[in-house]
């Protein structure tokens, strides 16, 4: 017989007890692996998309009538209050994009169309550019090749009822339709995508630019920005939030949410555990009187107690993390809004365990040091 | 100079603000190999005594030595081992664990010996075919007769071969014959060499002791006048 015979003897005798403590700390664990695989899955995916995408800063003309961003621009007011960009622009962005990097340069011309009766926004693009500016674009069909074929937004395909394979005409030229974009909730769900030339020659504005977007790697937009405003005086050059740092944000406030629960769940498994194995010493006092009358030293008693704890708690981690990987596999990359399943960390895994064993010791602690101050003497008294 | 010296051993206890005087002034010097009974009425300060000879009751004042060694100057943790090496208990109400089987219970002071456990699987099973239990190891408490109990507790107590027993009431909650049978265990653990303080309500039980200290109000009255027959 050990010291840990006796825990082991005790645990079988409380099964229910200590079962019902292992549920609880099944249920606090595997809470925290839950949150923490989700919200590590979330920002490993914003991180990824965000390298992969890099940022994008919108140089535009100064305008004191009206804000421009990229698409925002009313057809009226931009053909009387705004001066475009020209070629020479667009040559210094280039140069300053080259140094800093960046991974594509998109430039634009916006403008007003006549659809049949109706009007719409002209968006002459450099379409190679274009795209990679822009890769987590959805086309259905294929993207524009030549001239002569145009790509709309959701809104406009619906709108104008141009599918892939249809033809469009705009201000009396006929092109053909060969995607739609997916529909994003953005400005660019109601745009007829052009060829760049294109549309300068519609638009009637031969080589001037409205927008140009610059992508570049988002740890080096700062500096990308401050020297294109020093290049391009008569320019506003802001960085774009896009989708996906708004969706940062978003998964940076959840991680705060996930780590306030976290630490509410670890006071409350800490709580558990405590008041558990408290009734637990209170009801062995006898014993525990009998065993330092017989020789044990505090130290053993409280040995017997923590290993209980220990047990129990090592159990409840392996459980635990054992779940919460069921469980955010199951239903982790819906909830992330992640297209992959998010699969069990052993690392988390060996974290878990280790955390609950803290959260073990934390709450026997004090019943074990009562456990280990009981008077013998005291406790053998019949009373 | 005997195995056990107590001198001038008090004992004040706090209770509810008041003080309760539970040993006064007590001498007392026990030669190895003595069986000793400690009578006195309920109350008189006979646990308290027998607490205090058991090192786990430091008294108020005086000085306690076992083997020449000053128990109550010990640390706590050092008195433990001090218990563990020399002492064997039979408490009052026996204190069985009630989920342990009788050689399980017989070998809980062992948990924390350097013994393997097969050694001390031989030990308890030694310490109870000695009491007379041997074929009833696996048993629980709850399936053993109150005599029976009271054996394994003895087991318990005499498992790590220490050389003082202290049993508080042995016999107080058994019939006159198992009672009989306990009290002569521990004559004969007594006869093995032993040194043995029983204390008990029962004045049949002094026909086995061969020395009775009798306790009244925490004083220990001298022998002669109380000796009786
Ligand atoms: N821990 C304690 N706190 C306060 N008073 C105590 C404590 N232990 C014993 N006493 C008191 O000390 C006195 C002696 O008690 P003790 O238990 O030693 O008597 P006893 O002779 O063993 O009695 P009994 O025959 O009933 O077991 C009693 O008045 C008792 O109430
Ligand atoms: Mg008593």
């Amino acid at each position: 017989m050990r010291l840990t015979d006796i825990s082991f003897n005790d645990l079988r005798r409380r099964k229910s007890k200590m079962a019902l403590l292992v549920v609880g700390l099944v249920i606090g664990v595997s809470t925290i692996v839950s949150l923490v695989s989700i919200t590590q899955a979330m920002q490993a995916d914003v991180r990824e998309k965000l390298d992969r995408f890099g940022s994008n800063v919108v140089v535009a003309p100064k305008s004191d009538a009206i804000t421009l961003s990229y698409g925002g621009v009313s057809v009226a007011s931009a053909s009387v209050n705004i001066k475009d960009l020209k070629a020479d622009d667009l040559t210094r962005i280039e140069a300053v994009g080259a140094k800093y990097g960046a991974t594509s340069i998109a430039p634009k011309l916006v403008g007003g169309v006549r659809v049949g009766d109706a009007k719409a926004l002209l968006v002459g693009v450099d379409l190679p550019a274009e795209l990679r500016a822009n890769r987590w674009w959805e086309i259905t069909g294929r993207e524009p090749k030549g001239p002569g074929e145009v790509m709309l937004g959701a809104l406009a395909s619906r709108k104008f009822s141009a599918m892939p394979g249809g033809k469009l005409t705009l201000s009396g030229l006929e092109f053909a339709v060969t995607g739609v974009l997916r529909e994003m909730g953005s400005q660019e769900d109601s745009v007829i995508f052009a060829d760049l030339a294109r549309a300068q020659q519609i638009l009637g504005k031969p080589s001037a630019l409205t927008i140009v977007e610059v992508s570049a790697p988002s740890s080096r937009l700062d500096s990308l920005i401050g020297e294109l405003t020093s290049v391009l005086p008569d320019a506003n050059v802001t960085a774009l939030s896009s989708a996906m740092e708004s969706r940062q944000q978003r998964v940076g406030q959840l991680t705060s949410f996930a780590l306030a629960v976290s630490i509410v769940v670890l006071v409350v498994g800490v709580v558990t555990v405590l008041t558990t194995m408290m009734s637990a010493v209170s009801e062995r006092r006898r014993e525990i009187g009998i065993f330092r009358a017989t020789g044990f030293r505090k130290t053993h008693v409280a040995i017997i107690i923590l290993f209980e704890a220990f047990v129990v708690s090592v159990i409840g981690g392996i459980a635990g993390w054992l779940l919460g990987s069921l469980f955010t596999l199951a239903l982790g990359a819906r909830l992330a809004q992640i297209s992959t399943a998010i699969g069990p960390s052993p690392v988390l895994g060996a974290t878990a365990i280790v955390v609950s064993v803290l959260i073990g010791m934390a709450g026997a602690a004090y019943p074990a040091l009562r456990a280990a101050n009981l008077d013998p003497a005291d406790a053998l008294r019949f009373t | 100079m005997g195995l056990i010296e107590l001198y001038d051993i008090s004992k004040l206890y706090q209770s509810d603000g008041t003080e309760v005087r539970a040993l006064t002034d007590v001498e007392l010097s026990i030669d190895e190999g003595e069986l000793v009974a400690i009578m006195g009425p309920s109350g008189s300060g006979k646990s308290t005594l027998l607490t205090i000879l058991g090192a786990m009751n430091p008294p108020t004042t005086g000085q306690m030595l076992i083997d020449d060694i000053d128990v109550y100057r010990l640390s706590v943790e050092q008195r433990a081992d001090f218990r563990h090496e020399y002492l064997g208990f039979v408490f009052q109400q026996l204190q069985l664990i009630p989920y342990l089987t009788a050689i399980e219970n017989v070998m809980l002071p062992l948990a924390i010996s350097k013994h393997s456990n097969k050694e001390q699987q031989l030990m308890a099973t030694a310490a109870l075919e000695r009491v007379g239990l041997g074929d009833k190891m696996k048993r629980l408490p709850s399936q053993l007769s109150g005599g029976e109990q009271g054996r394994v507790a003895i087991a318990r107590a005499i498992v790590n071969h220490p050389p003082i027993i202290l049993a508080d009431e042995p016999t107080g909650s058994l019939d006159t014959h198992t009672g009989e049978e306990v009290m002569q265990i521990f004559k004969d653990l007594n006869e093995e060499g032993l040194t043995i303080l029983i204390v008990t309500h029962n004045p049949e039980n002094t026909r086995y002791t061969q020395r009775t200290i009798n306790i009244r109000d925490g004083r220990i009255v001298r022998k002669g006048a109380t000796k009786c027959a």
